[in-house]
């Protein structure tokens, strides 16, 4: 299926036989990146998929079309297109390309909040945490956050990507004003490589706290409704302090600075949502306060249809639908409420319906326990709810990329988009499906391959000799240590160079173990991959990097831990929780 | 009664055309909307151009007292005419109830509720909570709201809860169900904020993890002064700041300031929080030393022994009818407060406090006749015109007379006798609740309740078997903050604790 030109197997395999060597042979090492780049001329990753059905965006399709990829870029799409020279050919023939999507909504914990709760003398002051200079007095007030400066973890990637998203505005939080919204495409390499555009938004939510003010939903609309006053007040101090210094200067507040922008309408709010009242107070806010906005909907929009239609506002609509109430017995239907039952009902045409009253819609993934059943609530919504297929693949593509302001980068695959593409398996090309067969996300330009992870068969932790073969005399010895636990989480790193690069990614699927580093400080940029299968205390595999393929094989030196006690008991429930769970894929469709 | 009998219907023949839809909707008696037992897919009532009751007995709560076999005429949400025979040439097509036999009362008016209130009731941490208005948090999805219309009350003025000295700015709805949170705002209203007094706000036996100035009366009282003064020193630096210069730095705005400025300068209405005489008396001389006027002691179990105080400084009561000795402040209170008052020229009202009383309050208005022997019609006005009155919305609801809201009940019998039974409510001349079309209405929500059922039993066989999430499925990062009326207290106190 794939042609790759030699050429660029033996460039790889010097660029890597040069770097690991590097340290041995010189110490003058750190330029010597830069020197081999020019050696051997650019890293080319140029690609063109023939032959595929290209849904160009949610109105157009071509039947039988090739996509140039260069550098990252869309640059060629049509059916008459010729693969460029220079290009490594993927033969699409019976599969499908659509445009990556994009999520408009999607929360992270703020890694930065036990920092800012962290005490300048230990416990002995842990009653009394320092506040950082500058913060505003009320934690819920955390404007000053930028989602741009960390990036989302592996696992998150993950699952986002299993959904067919290429593309995420990420939002601090908690807090009631959360901090600045980050879009990021959703590929390796690290925030850097990743970010698109930072501060796209400022996150609001009618947050309470636990204990202290405000603890009260009519507190904290007070404190939204005096921090946005205070945040004006702030800006024009500021100017008439630059204008006249000789008055007492403004007290430095780093969140009332940051709400600049979005007081001054600069910038939106991305105002989440959790019922339909809350909506409707949303929206009598953002009136009240001046505020651009983009709405988080709650999913019941369509209890007040016209009042949300009319406000104008773009709506981020959740697909979270209700599962079917448990009505088993008599005594569980008794249970339920009329009004649940009628939400059951409607909810999955809540997207249609504010299309049909004039709303302009994005669909998200919020809400749900994995992005991965975004595909199956979408097609409740096309099929329980009447969502107009088209519009259904728009709110997830153009609409939120011209929200954006991005629809010449993206939502379709046109020239001179970013390459962020779906390339569907050749059995499945509808990405619309309940279950669609994703085979591969292209993420600026680079192949991220999909496919299902099973249950963990093997514990490959420990420390490995791993031997990378990248062609005849060309095995560069590498050092992996693998850790944590197979079913959950792992953790590892891979010595090279004479430093340790940490792992991301780590996944064991059945006897199989992949992971993936940051090529970048080996002169690579982009994911170097691997996937091995491990039988006992020996691995082999493949893997592929930014240049081309390779193969690798190694041995544990060190570890496993001692297997734990097998509970036959936990393993049954386990597996009757998979069962139960199945049409929401425990394992969600994994990334190697 | 000298009113006089032009023709109220001549003028407006040529309408009748368009009536003719709005009468054919209206035709039958059962003609009511608003039978839905949730809120936003209750349709809208019938909106009839005009309505009339024929042949009943009226208590007007206004002048005209009380009327036998008497007319009442709605037309376009108002009253227009209320007496002997004035709807004597309405439409043939007017939404038509017959009241012989029947009793028709102004709405009931409860001066203290806590209904419709999303999110917490009390913003219980700081002493002084000015800023937080519960206006913002009206939830009309409450279903205590059509219960209470159910009852033949019509306005509510929702409050803050008691936990703080100075609480949260109230609301004023009518009880439009149906309609969204916006809908059900009664903007005539004075603005009002509560204030609280006593154990509820000093907070002394909270035990010491929650432990916040002030722990005494007398902290209580420093913690309002403290306010006001704080208020009067903002405001006279606004003031300093206009006269210096350009580019000076304006004081920071404080959206709690703003409301107790408009408290000294009288355009907010206190309505306080109290059970003992001593503490009633201190914040009438606060209110003195600030040149206001406390509008309503809210409870005020013990103002009958300060009646004459409260009636020369202007200040009205609005009393639990006999609730007592539910706490140790409490411990002199009688249920003869509210006859005590009104026969020393208190404006008196009682209220609810609660989901469930406030949809009877036509029998607490009957108990100041049991208590004290208030008459029947004065007494009635303790549900009706007096809370008008002590909301500032007199001029509107209250009382049946021509010019005012058409907010009315229609009770199977004497309005203070307890077998009587509400039978229809309007509000804006709109019929909210009819307890015929409520109880037709029943056996078509059993059918679409089994309809859904089927479907969900339907679904099932290929979906999960998850519990409903439910219509309102909480994702608060916040846990449930406990909300309490502001009475009952021993549960209140429980659920704050941890």
């Amino acid at each position: 299926m794939t042609l790759r030109p030699k050429r660029f197997r033996s460039l790889f395999i010097l660029g890597v036989a040069t770097l690991l060597a590097v340290p041995l042979i010189a110490q003058s090492a750190a330029n010597d990146a830069l020197d081999l780049e020019q050696a051997v001329g650019p890293l080319s990753r140029v690609h063109a998929l023939t032959n595929a059905r290209v849904v160009v965006d949610p109105t157009t399709v071509l039947e039988r079309a090739t996509v140039v990829v260069r550098d990252g870029m869309i640059t060629q799409v049509g059916a008459d297109v010729a693969a460029p020279a220079d290009a490594w050919t993927r033969d699409l023939a019976g599969a499908t390309l659509y445009p990556g999507l994009i999520e408009l909504f999607h929360p992270l914990p703020w890694p930065g909040d036990a920092s800012e709760q962290a005490t300048v003398d230990g416990a002995a002051a842990a009653s009394t945490p320092a506040a950082p200079a500058g913060a505003h007095p009320n934690p819920m007030v955390r404007a000053h956050r930028d989602m741009a400066a960390h990036a989302p973890d592996a696992a998150t990637l993950r699952r986002l990507r299993g959904a067919g998203f290429t593309t995420a505005l990420m939002v601090p939080r908690p807090g009631l004003l959360r901090g600045h919204a980050a879009l990021i495409n959703l590929g390796e390499g690290g925030m850097a490589h990743n970010l698109l555009r930072r501060a796209v938004a400022q996150g609001v939510h009618l947050a309470r706290r636990p204990s202290g003010y405000p603890e009260s939903l009519m507190g904290t609309i007070a404190l939204l409704r005096q921090t946005v006053a205070d945040a004006r007040w702030y800006a024009d101090a500021q100017a008439r302090y630059a204008r006249r210094p000789a008055q007492m200067r403004p007290v430095y507040d780093r969140d009332l600075a940051a709400l600049g922008p979005a007081v001054a309408r600069e910038q939106p709010v991305l105002f989440e949502t959790r019922d339909v009242q809350d909506g409707l107070r949303a929206l009598a806010l953002i009136d009240e306060l001046k505020l651009d906005a983009w709405l988080v909907g709650s999913g019941a929009e369509y209890q007040r249809l016209d009042a949300f239609a009319s406000a104008g506002h773009p709506i981020v609509v959740p697909v979270d639908f209700p599962d079917a109430p448990d009505v088993g017995d008599e005594g569980d239907a008794l249970d339920v409420s009329l009004a649940a039952l009628r939400h059951w009902q409607m909810a999955p045409s809540n997207p249609a319906r504010l299309r049909a009253a004039g709303a302009t819609i994005a669909l998200s993934s919020h809400g749900l326990d994995d992005p991965g059943q975004l595909h199956a609530r979408v097609a409740d919504a096309i099929e329980r709810g009447n969502l107009d297929r088209t519009a259904a693949l728009a709110a997830l593509t153009t609409v939120p990329a011209q929200l954006l302001g991005l629809e010449d980068q993206l939502g379709a695959i046109r020239v001179g988009a970013i390459a962020n593409l779906i390339e569907m398996a050749p059995s499945g090309g509808d990405l619309l499906a309940a279950s669609p067969a994703i085979a591969a996300l292209w993420i600026d330009g680079q192949r991220l391959a999909l496919d299902a992870r099973e249950a963990p068969a093997v514990n490959p932790a420990g420390v490995w000799e791993v031997v990378v073969d990248a062609g005849p005399d060309q095995q560069i010895p590498v050092r992996l240590t693998l850790s944590g636990d197979p079913e959950g989480a792992m953790t590892g790193s891979v010595n090279a160079m004479g430093g340790s690069l940490p792992l991301n990614d780590v996944v064991v699927s059945g006897v199989e173990v992949r992971f993936a580093f940051d090529g970048t400080p080996l002169g690579m940029p982009g994911a170097i991959r691997f996937e091995g299968k491990v039988d006992g205390e020996s691995m082999r595999g493949v893997g592929e990097a930014p240049p081309g393929p390779f193969t690798f094989r190694g041995r544990r030196v060190e570890g496993p831990p001692p297997a734990p006690e097998h509970d036959h008991d936990n393993e049954h429930l386990d597996h009757a929780h998979d069962r139960d769970h199945d049409h929401t894929r425990p394992h969600g469709r994994s990334l190697r | 009664m000298n009113r006089p009998r032009v023709s109220i219907f001549s003028v407006r023949r040529a309408w009748a055309g368009a009536l003719m839809i709005a009468g054919a909707l209206c035709a039958g008696t059962l003609a009511a909307g608003s039978a839905d037992p949730v809120a936003w897919h209750a349709p809208p009532p019938p909106e009839p151009a005009v309505v009339v009751v024929r042949g009943a007995t009226i208590w007007t709560s206004g002048p005209d007292g009380q009327l036998e076999n008497a007319d009442l005429v709605v037309r376009d949400g108002r009253i227009v005419a209320v007496g002997a025979d004035v709807a004597a040439d309405a439409p043939a097509d007017a939404l038509t109830i017959d009241g012989r036999g029947k009793h028709v009362t102004a709405g009931i008016i409860d001066p203290h509720s806590h209904i419709s209130t999303a999110g917490g009731v009390n913003e219980a941490t700081n002493i002084v909570t000015a800023e937080v208005r519960i206006e913002d948090v009206i939830d009309a999805h409450d279903i205590a709201i059509y219960r209470q219309l159910a009852g033949g009350t019509t306005v509510a003025h929702i409050m803050h809860g008691s936990a703080n000295s100075i609480g949260g700015q109230t609301a004023v709805i009518k009880m439009r169900w149906g309609q969204d949170a916006r809908g059900l705002h009664f903007k005539a209203a004075n603005p009002g904020i509560k204030f609280a007094l006593g154990e509820n706000p000093k907070q002394s036996n909270w035990g010491v993890s929650q432990l916040r100035y002030p722990q005494t009366r007398a902290g209580v009282e420093g913690s309002i002064r403290d306010a006001l003064a704080a208020a009067e020193d903002l405001r006279r630096t606004r003031e300093q700041h206009a006269a210096a210069g350009r580019d000076a730095i304006p004081p920071r705005p404080d959206l709690q300031v703003d409301a107790l400025l408009e408290v000294l300068d009288g355009t907010r209405d206190v309505h306080s929080h109290s059970y003992r005489a001593d503490e009633i008396l201190m914040l009438l001389d606060v209110a003195a030393d600030h040149g206001f006027v406390v509008k309503v002691f809210q409870h005020g179990l013990d103002a009958y022994k300060v009646a004459d105080e409260l009636a020369a400084a202007g200040s009205g009561v609005s009393s639990f009818s006999d609730w007592w000795a539910y706490k140790f402040e409490v411990i002199d209170a009688i249920p003869h407060n509210g006859a005590i008052l009104h026969e020393r020229g208190v404006l008196t009202s009682f209220n609810s406090d609660d989901d469930e009383l406030g949809r009877r309050l036509n029998l607490e208005a009957a108990k100041a006749v049991r208590y004290g022997g208030v008459a029947p019609r004065e007494a009635l006005k303790f549900m009706t015109l007096n809370p008008a009155i002590q909301l500032g919305i007199d001029d509107r609801v209250g009382s049946l007379e021509p010019g005012k809201d058409a907010d009315f009940v229609v009770w199977s019998g004497d309005p203070l006798s307890t077998y009587s039974i509400c039978e229809w409510t309007f509000i804006d001349g709109r019929p909210y609740f009819s307890r015929a079309r409520d109880l037709e209405n029943r056996a078509a929500i059993a059918e679409e309740r089994a309809q859904l059922l089927a479907a969900v039993r339907a679904a099932s066989g290929s979906g999960g078997d998850d519990a409903a999430d439910g219509d309102e499925a909480e994702t608060s990062e916040a846990p449930e903050a406990p909300e309490a009326s502001d009475t009952q207290d021993a549960s209140y106190a429980a659920e704050v604790l941890p």
